[in-house]
């Protein structure tokens, strides 16, 4: 199923060794950077040129004027939609792993449950957000909600995929010694899953961003999404763009944040049978 | 502890898909002697690894009964008295090469247990040749020396029958020489009972005090072949007489149909 696919990662190995990643990022970034500078500087130049009217399109000058003339205005949206994004993630996080905790260890409900999530994948869930405005208000909860909704799935399928993914020998030998399903969830299944559910994350935290802007779209009175969607409605162009720009660069800052956090659990927790001799 | 001997009677064992069902073990009756090494020597599928488990009271057989040292198999279960090694070493990539021993008498022996396990941990280490390498994790050990570290691992538990199956399957002809070797030079200095699965005719010579050759459709015991080679066993025994003809023996009996019962 589409879901399945679009939402499922390949966690990143401990072999990997850290400094060559390091240097490779570095090395990376030089072109994507000069590249990028030079999308400015043609936007600039572009608009200047063609004179467009301010109304369709803000010059990146103006956007820095503006990132700097409304910073509290911006901070304090930030403040909030980080909060959305930072306690819908927590929310997605424990739901997501708790659902797979619970679908692993009875499988009656994975046969159940599991087809029904799948299925609810497909609906588009951005579209439920006015329901939820309508149920809940403007305040934070359905914000919440909607973020959970979009970003529990990454993370459910990714530690199921985790926990199911343990050596079928290592099970025998749990049992060999009359171990009991708790302790092979703990002391086997959660450590192998940890690098999957760590994937599952940076997948989610993308999610998240998402889904905090467009519940503030459907219906807000703070927020960075509101502020894009407010200053669309006043033709407060500059507005908009300086929006999108700090929500993109919070967007950024979590990706890595999540990555980074994923390569460092991958460090500690390889996946299974790295690095040992197959047949 | 005297060495646990093993009984096997009359097991069957039926494996239900769908609509069909599979027989993969016929009438399954074996016995070994308290302390030996025996092997089940057979084709790919034939049920070794399926006895194993039966043996190990990991599997209940749908009829038929093991025992071991003369009490149902899964009581040997509860005893603690069984060791497994598998084929691949199984360890935990994120625990060193002691942890990954000492980890089965933690879980045993819950937190108090700890230091007592590592010490153990320490001694079967240094057993199987590997006690400088403690600290090492999985991905940084050779094939051999993982497989190493899974048996020590096994042994931590002293349990009193050790279960292997093709141990040295996916090291290579050098290695597994090496290990074969060592397995009875350990052997020897312990008092375990060995049911060892391979499907390499020279490896089943070279360790067993007793083969079981086994056929496939429905797996079953065609041959019993009591080794009369002299212990301790090495590269010497290689070049005996005898053991060229236990070998060609086998062969012929596997590949060539010879063995009754066994059509080629
Ligand atoms: N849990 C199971 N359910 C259904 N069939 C099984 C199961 N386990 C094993 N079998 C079947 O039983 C037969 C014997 O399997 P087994 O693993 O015991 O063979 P084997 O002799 O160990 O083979 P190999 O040398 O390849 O390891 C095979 O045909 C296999 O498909
Ligand atoms: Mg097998």
């Amino acid at each position: 199923m589409s879901a399945d696919t679009i939402a499922q990662a390949v966690p990143t190995t401990r072999r990997r060794r850290p400094w060559a990643a390091l240097g490779r990022g570095l090395g990376g970034i030089w072109p994507s950077a000069l590249l990028a500078t030079l999308a400015v500087v043609a936007w600039e130049i572009v608009v200047d040129v063609f004179d467009v009217s301010h109304f369709v399109i803000a010059k990146p000058s103006e956007i820095a004027e503006e990132l700097v003339d409304k910073r509290e205005l911006l901070l304090d949206a930030l403040w909030i939609t980080t909060e959305e994004i930072v306690y819908g993630f927590a929310l997605s996080a424990v739901i997501g792993v708790l659902l797979a905790l619970v679908v692993a260890r009875f499988r009656w409900v994975d046969r159940a449950l599991y087809p029904l999530i799948v299925l609810f994948q497909n609906v588009p869930k951005v579209a439920l957000a006015p329901i939820f405005i309508l149920w809940f208000g403007y305040g934070l909860t359905p914000k919440l909600l909607l973020v959970v909704v979009i970003a529990f799935f990454p993370i459910t399928l990714n530690m199921r995929v985790g926990l199911q993914a343990v050596d079928g020998d290592l099970l025998l030998l749990m049992r060999s010694v009359g171990a009991s399903r708790g302790q092979i969830l703990r002391r086997i299944q959660i450590p192998t899953a940890l690098p999957y559910l760590f994937a599952g994350m940076r997948i989610a935290i993308t999610f998240c961003v998402i889904g905090a802007v467009v519940a503030e779209f459907a219906g807000a009175s703070e927020g960075l999404g509101y502020l894009i969607q407010y200053g669309s409605t006043q033709l407060d162009t500059p507005l908009v763009f300086s929006g999108l720009t700090v929500i993109s660069i919070l967007g950024l800052a979590l990706y890595y944040a999540m990555s980074a956090l994923e390569w460092l659990v991958a460090r500690r927790f390889p996946l299974p049978n790295a690095g040992q001799a197959q047949a | 502890m005297s060495a646990t001997g093993i009984s096997v009677r009359g097991v069957e064992m039926v494996f239900h898909r769908k609509q069909e069902s599979q027989v993969v073990l016929r009438d399954v009756t074996l016995d070994v002697a308290a302390g030996r090494l025996v092997t089940l020597l057979g084709p790919s599928g034939c049920g070794k690894s399926t006895l194993l488990k039966i043996v190990g009271g990991l599997l209940a057989p749908t009829s038929g009964s093991v025992t071991i040292g003369g009490r149902p198999a899964e009581e040997a279960v509860k005893a603690r008295q069984i060791g497994l090694v598998f084929q691949r070493p199984a360890l935990l990539p994120w625990k060193s090469a002691l942890a990954n021993v000492s980890f089965l008498n933690e879980i045993i022996g819950g937190r108090g247990a700890k230091g007592a396990a590592r010490t153990t941990a320490e001694r079967m280490l240094d057993l199987v040749g590997l006690g400088d390498a403690g600290t090492k994790l999985p991905e940084e050990l050779s094939g051999g020396m993982a497989q190493r570290v899974s048996i020590a691992r096994a042994l931590a538990l002293d349990p009193a029958i050790l279960l292997m199956d093709e141990p040295f399957g996916a090291l290579d002809a050098i290695t597994r020489d090496r290990m074969n070797s060592s397995l009875l030079d350990i052997w020897s200095q312990t008092d375990k009972t060995i049911v060892f699965v391979t499907h390499s005719i020279a490896e089943a010579v070279f360790l067993s005090d007793e083969i079981h050759v086994m056929e496939a459709n429905p797996g079953r015991i065609v041959e019993t072949l009591t080794v009369e080679l002299p212990r301790p066993r090495t590269a010497a025994t290689l070049d005996d007489p005898r053991f060229v003809e236990y070998e060609r023996h086998l062969r012929q009996g596997l590949v060539g149909g010879a063995i009754e019962g066994v059509t080629a």
